[in-house]
């Protein structure tokens, strides 16, 4: 699957950090002065942004695209387990995405004066954040009605992962509904695991993210290999 | 003969529409046999092989491969059926050789053993000059060929292709039609799609006639073609005006006129030896450009009942 990417693998790499790198400039010159506190949420919620959106964009649209166009006949033909294909395609974005995380973290430390000796508390929840949408994904992709549907619905998710849920705003500051939705999305512990990383914070609320936005991950994965079905309609 | 695959009442109609693609097909592949699937366009070939290899689902009915129940479990299927890919795209940027062995190798093969495999297949449907070329760069019929070799590596007991010839030069379309014939002759139970009956019929062992998604006939290729016209044809191309003769002709049969030069005698069988006497003597070869003697054709009989209109 990582051979499809050898003629683009560039631009891949470079759109995987390009959009928060902008976001995180814009922040940080639409803000001004920025304190430890809010340069935390800053860089953990665009580092939530491309961890967890990443592979669930490829996802829906892998999926999608490749259901409407027949495409993904070749891969459902084979004697390959559903859950093996889907992480398949997450590893794939992962390692696409690896290099602009780091960038973004990199820059953003630099940028906004984090100290860089949190990065390593980061690299087991790169995966761990990846996981924990990648079930909706595989649903989305599925059961999307055509490639353009799963595109829209793509789109859907990133305005909801990036502008509808604590990545970037403080959960305090959002509307009423908004934050009663918050603790059913696995986002909300994504982001408040990355912060606590990048913070040094590695108490028992960071346990609770981790162990909350793991039982997210291995919950959809399982509904994704008992009840997801390639076959068209 | 064990059966292979078991279809009873199957139909399908696509979500959103009220055409039914199959219409409660029942029939029976047994092990080891070349089934051919003949048809027109839309008649509802590709929905049954695309039902039969576990990517469609049914609207209703039941399909069961080696007794076991595809419908409910479609997973099954990868495991004994392979399908030549319609779609290419997900190889488009490998290299042909990687797109084979890759393919093997998600078979379970060993990568010794995908790679041995991979050099046997390049090697016999010539894609041996196309190594560093990636797919996406490849002509039709060279995508065709990689497509033949995906479905071919791993070696399945059931493997299904659709329109295996088309897009093929001459040459290369008698290699695959032999590389089919010895993969049946080793055991495989090969499943056809195609629009190429005259080429097919070298091959097909049981054939099914689609139209309309409804079966409109089954059977081996004698048995389809006593169902038709058995009358014995003897084609005449005239060197030159055929006048003459033409009474002569019209007392041996049916005559059909296709040009000036070129008639058809349509002969009852018991009178073909008197015929094929009454042309070599009354007209002889001298005055021919061409004497052919043809007996029925599954091409005749796909023209025939493959519109239905004859079966009723």
């Amino acid at each position: 699957m990582l051979t499809e990417y050898r003629n683009t693998v560039w631009f891949h790499v470079m759109f995987g950090f390009l959009m928060p790198l902008g976001m995180l400039f814009f922040l940080k010159y639409a803000m001004g002065e920025v304190d430890t506190e809010r340069a935390v949420y800053l860089v953990g919620g665009n580092l939530t942004t491309s961890v967890v959106y990443g592979p669930t964009m490829l996802l829906i649209n892998k999926i999608g695209w490749g259901r409407h166009t027949r495409d993904f006949d070749y891969w459902a033909a084979l004697p390959l387990p559903k859950l093996g294909l889907v992480l398949a395609m997450v590893t794939v974005s992962l390692i696409l995405a690896i290099p602009g995380i780091l960038i973004l973290f990199l820059v953003g430390s630099l940028l906004l004066g984090l100290p860089l000796s949190s990065g390593l508390a980061l690299i087991p929840l790169i995966p761990l954040g990846s996981l924990s949408l990648v079930g909706l994904g595989a649903f989305l992709g599925t059961y999307a009605k055509d490639g353009q549907t799963a595109n829209h619905l793509a789109n859907l998710l990133m305005a909801f992962v990036t502008f509808l849920s604590p990545t970037m705003i403080p959960l305090e500051s959002m509307p009423a509904a908004l934050r009663a939705i918050a603790p059913f999305t696995p986002i909300t512990y994504v982001s408040n695991a990355f912060r606590a990383a990048l913070a040094g914070n590695f108490g028992p609320a960071f346990a609770y993210d981790v162990a909350i936005m793991t039982l997210f991950g291995l919950g959809t994965l399982a509904l994704a290999h008992f009840k997801l079905d390639w076959r068209s309609q | 003969m064990r059966v292979v695959y078991q279809v009873e009442q199957l139909t399908k109609v696509y979500k959103g529409g009220d055409k039914r693609a199959n219409d409660g097909l029942s029939f029976t592949i047994a092990e080891g046999e070349i089934f051919g699937l003949l048809g027109p366009n839309g008649a509802g070939k590709s929905t049954l092989v695309n039902q039969l290899a576990g990517l469609l689902s049914p609207t209703s009915g039941r399909i069961h491969l080696y007794g076991m129940d595809i419908v409910a479990r479609p997973e099954l299927v990868a495991d004994y059926v392979s399908l030549q890919p319609q779609h290419s795209m997900a190889l488009w940027d490998l290299y042909p050789e990687e797109a084979i062995a890759f393919t093997g190798r998600f078979r379970g093969l060993s990568a010794a053993e995908a790679r041995r495999q991979t050099d046997q297949l390049m090697a016999e449907l010539g894609l041996d000059k196309l190594r560093k070329t990636q797919t996406r760069r490849l002509s039709g019929g060279q995508k065709k060929l990689l497509t033949l070799a995906v479905a071919f590596v791993g070696s399945r007991p059931i493997m299904i292709f659709d329109e295996p010839t088309n897009e093929l030069d001459p040459e290369i379309r008698r290699l695959v039609w032999e590389k089919l014939l010895r993969l049946n002759r080793a055991g495989t139970t090969i499943i056809l799609v195609t629009h190429n009956v005259l080429e097919a019929e070298r091959v097909i062992q049981r054939v099914g006639i689609i139209n309309h998604g409804r079966l409109m006939a089954l059977g081996t290729p004698g048995e389809l073609k006593e169902r038709i016209d058995s009358r014995v044809r003897l084609e005449l191309l005239f060197k030159g005006e055929p006048n003459g003769h033409m009474s002569l002709l019209e007392r041996l049969g049916e005559v059909r006129t296709l040009t000036r030069q070129h008639a058809t005698v349509l002969c009852d069988r018991s009178l073909t030896r008197h015929a094929i006497d009454q042309v070599l003597g009354a007209i002889g070869l001298d005055a021919l450009d061409d004497f052919r003697i043809l007996t029925p054709s599954l091409e005749d009989v796909y023209l025939e009942l493959g519109g239905g209109a004859k079966l009723g």
